[in-house]
């Protein structure tokens, strides 16, 4: 609950410092002190989302200020965890410099104890309201584009619907517009598109067919084989739908309507010319068109229309590609085979579009767009909990309420709502008959008088009894509750009740095995990596690093990694990654663990290792990784270099450590090119050895 | 000798203290924590060590300290040692050092003094 103070953490080397500042701010603030910036980073690996704020000396021993900045960058902590600097320091490069690691205020010595609560409470000030916005805009981004993906979804729908087509049709095209896209930027850059671009030629997508509304119904919707006559005026479909855009009452240069006027005008276009209305060739269709138009006849043929029965994957694409349906761009037909396979697979789930399609994953550009990176990881992780809560809440069977006194409604969860055959939002329920005629009526006097007592006592947890009818049967329930009390005035903000049939109503064997499976799939989709295909970092957060008895604990990072990128480009740099992945799991035991921290590093944890197995195993999983090909690109060499740490001890104190000692073999490889890149030390010994 | 007496013999700013720290027992708890500050004798180990890193942190450290408590005497001169050891010792390191230990004995000498 809220009425914790904010936690401040104190970083500086001089006791007597940490002690002044505490004695100014421990009225109002929880203090936490580091004397170095080793330690300060250490913490915050494990806890920088308890902080409020940061208070940062410069010159420290091991790791100084500055250094704790660029870590605090490099996990992206900066974004959520605001930092000020303290020092004695005044020249102008030292600020300057930490201004740019994103230190958001400076004070210097000598503390005034006004000074230092002032710019604390500033900042605190500053950073929830920085959110707030951050907050204000994601909702409004989110409004438009659901009002505009609306409104044009409508419209092309009742064209589909004129058409006789069954409204996937609009869905499907964007999906593969967007995945044609996407595959495009990989392979060149030779068209200047932003993510904004895709995302709007993708909108724009639906409105391809708009000018069918224009043609007679006789024509549009004729079951056999069309005269010349009649597919002359089918034809016109294309201008005419591009005039529509153009004579709306905006301005023509607006992305969104020049770009859904590029797609309707010319997306019957040819890439050798011999298309309509204007016989355009080449790159003078704009790239917009002619993607719509492949993602367009890939559609038709791999679906039934009244006329003919959807072709299999393979057939399409070998059509398209043998030039039967139409001239397209050489490079865009090359994305489509890249995509191929995911394609193939797709036509297998009848909602496959759904998932490239969602609100989410537009909006998850857009805020990448505009830098709101914590933001969105905000949001994700929101979202996240939503869905695990409405997990639990689905699958344990009990039945779960949540009362909010400011609006008097109470909210039970789906299966609980149908198990009492009540509706799941109820608003007054003490005067709501169907819930009066639910619970026995001395059981609710009883139950809504312990409430009282407990809301005048400030209490938070309690248990009752309480007896339901379920289907006519009165049935005794145990009810746990939990009173929200928030705020710096600790209101009554809500009220959350469980209740369980007392007898163990429900849940046989077979729902039981149902419950576990599927716990044990959502795990396997939370805890997957999604490009390795290993284990994850949240894995290592949920399941690794809390281990307390492992013998040993090594980090793993891939040397030059960023000039496997820069070189090969991010395609190979992603297979490297893979490669990798996949000889690191093959290298280890069935009782370690293996999983991607982020970026180009891995992590290894063997539970139960005898120590000499352990370096062992280290110049085993160094020298399988040195072994990797890739046969496109024989040039290519993947080194890595490792930090082991024997213990026993607790993973995430280990990694620490190794971590460290990774940093070192690598930058000792530097001087000696040929050494091995492996450091290794044993915690209870304290000794290295290579 | 009361804490007023014991900034001026020490050379030190009693009121600037005072209005920045907000009280007077503040004050004289943070004096008296000043006798177990160990950056002085770090200082001296690093310097006779020849370790000029850790002195140099350690003078810098002790003058963030003089600083905060305004022991204005002994700021000035560890301020002093503090750039001439600042990327490597340089000028009259020797002289300073002497000034640093002459000026802390004289602080340390009124704190014990106290009340």
């Amino acid at each position: 609950m809220s009425n914790q103070k904010p936690k401040v953490l104190i970083v500086d080397d001089s006791a007597m410092n940490r002690a002044l500042l505490e004695a100014m701010l421990e009225d109002r603030f929880e203090i936490v002190e580091r004397e170095n910036g080793a330690a300060a980073v250490e913490l915050l690996r494990e806890r920088a989302g308890e902080f409020t704020i940061l208070l940062l000396d410069i010159q420290m021993p091991v790791l100084d200020g500055f250094g704790v900045l660029e870590c605090m960058n490099k996990y992206h902590w900066i974004e959520d965890l605001p930092v000020i600097m303290i020092s004695s320091e005044t020249g102008s490069s030292f600020i300057e410099q930490a201004y740019e690691l994103g230190a958001t205020d400076y004070i210097s010595r000598p503390f005034d104890e006004a000074v230092v609560r002032r710019r604390i409470s500033n900042t605190i000030l500053l950073s929830a309201r920085q959110h707030r916005l951050t907050e204000i805009v994601v909702e409004q981004i989110r409004e438009k584009r659901k009002s505009d993906q609306l409104m044009i979804s409508i419209l092309a729908h009742i064209v589909e619907f004129r058409n006789g087509e069954s409204g996937r049709h609009v869905v499907h095209i964007r999906a593969l517009t967007r995945l044609l896209l996407q595959q495009l930027l990989q392979r060149t850059d030779q068209y200047p598109l932003t993510t904004e671009d895709i995302t709007m030629i993708c909108t724009a997508s639906a409105l391809h067919d708009v000018g069918k509304l224009s043609i007679p119904d006789q024509v549009l919707n004729k079951p056999g084989r069309y005269t010349d006559e009649e597919y002359a005026i089918m034809k016109e479909h294309a201008a005419a739908g591009a005039e529509m855009i153009r004579s709306l009452p905006y301005d023509a240069d607006e992305p969104l309507l020049k770009t859904s006027y590029q797609i309707c005008r010319w997306h019957h276009e040819r890439y050798d010319g011999k298309g309509y209305p204007d016989g355009l060739a080449g790159d003078d269709i704009p790239i917009a068109a002619q993607v719509v138009a492949l993602a367009d006849v890939y559609d038709a043929l791999t679906s039934e229309r009244c006329y003919k029965k959807a072709f299999s994957h393979e057939q399409a694409m070998e059509m398209i590609l043998g030039g039967q349906c139409g001239a397209f761009n050489p490079l865009l037909l090359a994305c489509l085979q890249d995509i191929g396979p995911e394609l193939k697979q797709n036509l297998s789930d009848p909602n496959w579009a759904e998932r490239y399609d969602t609100q989410t994953e537009s909006i998850a550009q857009q805020l990448h767009q505009y830098g709101l990176y914590s933001t969105e990881q905000r949001l994700q992780a929101q979202e996240y909990n939503r869905q695990r809560l409405r997990f639990v809440l689905d699958y344990s069977g009990d039945i779960f309420c949540s009362y909010t006194p400011q609006n008097e409604t109470l909210t039970l969860n789906p299966s609980g709502a149908a198990q009492l055959g009540l509706h799941s939002r109820i608003e007054h329920p003490l005067q709501d008959p169907a819930l009066l005629a639910c619970v026995e009526p001395a059981s609710l006097e009883r139950f809504v008088a312990t409430l009282r007592e407990l809301l005048e006592h400030s209490q938070a947890d309690f248990r009752c009894e309480l007896t339901l009818n379920c289907g006519g049967v009165p049935s005794p329930y145990h009810c746990d509750g939990h009173i929200v009390w928030l705020g710096s005035e600790e209101q009554y903000t809500g009220l959350l009740l469980k209740l369980s049939a007392a007898g163990g109503l429900g849940g046989g064997e077979s729902a039981q095995a149902h419950l576990s499976r599927t716990i044990a799939n959502y795990h396997k989709e939370v805890y997957t990596d999604a490009l390795t295909g290993i284990r994850n970092r949240r894995y290592y957060d949920d399941q690794l690093r809390t281990l307390t008895e492992v013998d040993a604990v090594a980090m793993i990072d891939v040397n030059d990694f960023k000039h496997i990128n820069d070189n090969f480009g991010h395609l190979v740099g992603d297979q490297v990654l893979r490669k990798i992945a996949e000889v690191l799991q093959h290298s280890v035991r069935r009782s370690d663990a293996v999983a991607r921290f982020g970026g180009d590093e891995f992590v290894a944890v063997f539970p139960d290792i005898p120590q000499s197995k352990f370096c062992e195993k280290l110049q085993e999983l160094e020298r399988a990784v040195a072994q990797i090909a890739l046969p496109e690109h024989p040039e290519l060499r993947v080194s890595i270099s490792l930090g082991g740490v024997y213990g026993p001890g607790s993973v995430a104190e280990m990694l620490g450590k190794a971590d460290d000692l990774m940093y070192q073999a690598k930058r000792g490889d530097l001087a000696e090119a040929g050494k091995e890149r492996i450091m290794v030390t044993t915690l209870m010994e304290g000794g290295e050895q290579a | 000798m009361t804490l007023e007496e014991c900034y001026v013999a020490l050379g030190g700013d009693y009121a600037a203290v005072t209005g920045r720290l907000r009280s007077p027992e503040r004050v004289d708890r943070f004096l008296r924590m000043f006798l177990q500050d160990d950056s002085f004798s770090q200082l001296q180990s690093a310097l006779a060590g020849g370790d000029n890193d850790t002195a140099f942190r350690m003078a810098h450290t002790l003058k963030g300290v003089c600083q905060n408590l305004a022991l204005d005497r002994l700021y000035e001169s560890s301020a002093a040692l503090t750039e001439a050891l600042r990327g490597g010792p340089h000028g009259d390191v020797a002289g300073l050092w002497a000034q640093v230990q002459q000026d802390y004995q004289s602080t340390v000498d009124a704190v014990r003094q106290l009340d």
